[in-house]
């Protein structure tokens, strides 16, 4: 199942072969499977965002973010023989997006604990990951220079991974509880209970916003 | 009660719905224009490697190559102790009396055995115990020398002594005149372990005092004592060092006398 780059060359031809935007996930994803790439195109035109996005506040990083977004989908790509339709497709690739989140978030801890800067973090900075300074032109200037989207953003990341998952999914992404309770594998009660305890942690971090 | 509850359980849930609908008001952000095209070069360049995860943990990868270098300069420091010859001392206390003879050699200081200087037994065979020595040599060596005294009349210096000793085995200092090792008896050390006193003359070795089983076996003044145990006795005779005189051929106003001590 060879990619074809010639897949995003947008010729004529293509177009015409896209397949239609009211095509069900499992729909697309079967089509992948039989060599449609524009099948596959088009689970990307409809994820790519909201992954982006979701990842982005877990991790409070643009560029970190929009990687693993686009290591989400080379995995979903390779691993798609071994889908299978029996639970929700957003399920599964917010699945995939949350455990690489939770590695690159273990990896940051990892390169903090050997970093010896973080012997000269101040009491403030304690839960804030350690970032160094990102000269790279910003993506999204407007979003960046709201200092309250900012501290919000710190908020969040401060907040611990249990909490931090289903908060993001529910209040930012808008899923379900019971696509959380599914994406992180735990009962409905424990995903409702832990999306109330972040929020919780959260009105505290940021009474001065409320 | 109950209403108090209520009402704080609803102040905790507006807090919640306050923060919600804050995240809920955030700007929502946008994958890049050129996604699709990166995720299919990724593609493109095949299957992703598996970022190798090490099973040796962080700390343990940090720890391992210090412990080693802890090992390492343990061990060299451990050395350099003992160079300082900080050891010296009790490593020679217990090696032993030094040279304990199988004579009972008399105090006198004509009889006294000469002492041997140290660095010429040293060159004859390397193992001696001596100061200088185990200064130089690595810790294990005295540490060994130290447990194996394997002889019951004296320790490791007298082994040594012994092995520099053997027969032909003359330690010459580049003069013309051999040294006697320590363990050989000269003719007066002989003679002294005898209760002989005697001293040369022309004709030979001239008994000038007999004392001791020499006197009770006969012996007298002015014997001149020709063999002693079969061998012909010169000025430079050496007996061995466990050399037990029994028999003595003398001559007395010219007659030849066997005595037997």
């Amino acid at each position: 199942m060879a990619f074809d780059m010639a897949g995003s060359s947008g010729t004529e031809a293509k177009r015409s072969a896209m397949p239609d935007q009211k095509l069900s996930d499992h729909q697309l994803i079967e089509a992948t499977k039989a060599g449609d790439e524009a099948a596959f195109g088009e689970i990307m035109n409809r994820y790519r965002s909201p992954i982006t996005n979701y990842l982005y506040r877990f991790l409070n990083d643009y560029e970190e973010a929009v990687d693993l977004a686009q290591e989400t989908f080379v995995r979903v790509y390779f691993a798609i023989d071994r889908y299978h339709t029996g639970f929700a497709f957003s399920t599964y690739i917010y699945r995939i997006a949350t455990n690489l989140a939770i590695s690159e978030i273990r990896r940051r801890k990892r390169r903090k604990l050997l970093s010896l800067t973080g012997l000269f973090q101040s009491e403030d900075d304690t839960q804030v990951e350690f970032q160094p300074a990102d000269t790279r032109p910003i993506a999204d200037a407007e979003l960046v220079d709201d200092e309250r989207s900012k501290m919000i953003g710190k908020a969040i990341a401060a907040l611990p991974e249990k909490y931090r998952i289903p908060v993001v999914l529910r209040d930012i992404d808008g899923r379900t509880y019971e696509e959380i309770a599914e994406i992180m594998q735990l009962g409905l009660g424990t995903t409702k209970s832990r999306i109330s305890r972040g929020r919780g942690l959260l009105k505290e971090k940021l009474q001065h916003y409320l | 009660m109950l209403r108090e509850e209520k009402r704080l359980q609803d102040f905790a849930d507006a807090g919640e719905e306050k923060v919600a609908a804050m995240l809920g008001s955030l700007k929502r952000v946008d994958a890049p224009a050129d996604f699709d095209f990166r995720v299919r070069a990724r593609i493109a360049q095949g299957r992703p490697a598996e970022k190798r995860v090490s099973w040796f943990p962080t700390f343990a990868r940090v720890a391992a190559p210090a412990v080693m270098l802890a090992a390492v300069g343990g061990y060299f420091g451990y050395n350099a102790l003992y160079d300082t010859g900080t050891v010296n001392v009790p490593v020679v206390a217990d090696s032993g009396p030094v040279a304990p003879a199988p004579l009972v050699v008399p105090t006198s200081n004509e009889v006294a055995p000469a002492p041997v200087p140290t660095t010429e037994v040293a060159a004859a065979k390397p193992p001696v115990n001596t100061e200088e020595t185990v200064a130089g040599t690595p810790k294990k060596e005295p540490t060994t020398v130290a447990k194996k005294p394997e002889t019951p009349e004296g320790g490791s210096v007298d082994m040594a002594l012994r092995e520099a000793n053997r027969p032909g085995n003359v330690v010459s200092t580049g003069n013309s005149s051999p040294v006697i090792p320590t363990s050989t008896l000269s003719v007066r050390e002989a003679f002294s372990a005898m209760g002989i006193r005697a001293s040369l003359s022309a004709s030979g070795w001239r008994v000038s005092s007999a004392s001791g089983r020499a006197a009770a076996a006969g012996l007298k003044t002015g014997d001149i004592i020709e063999t002693v145990n079969g061998k012909a006795v010169g000025a430079n005779t050496v007996f061995d060092e466990k050399f037990s005189g029994s028999t003595l051929r003398v001559k007395r106003d010219g007659v030849a006398i066997q005595i037997s001590l």
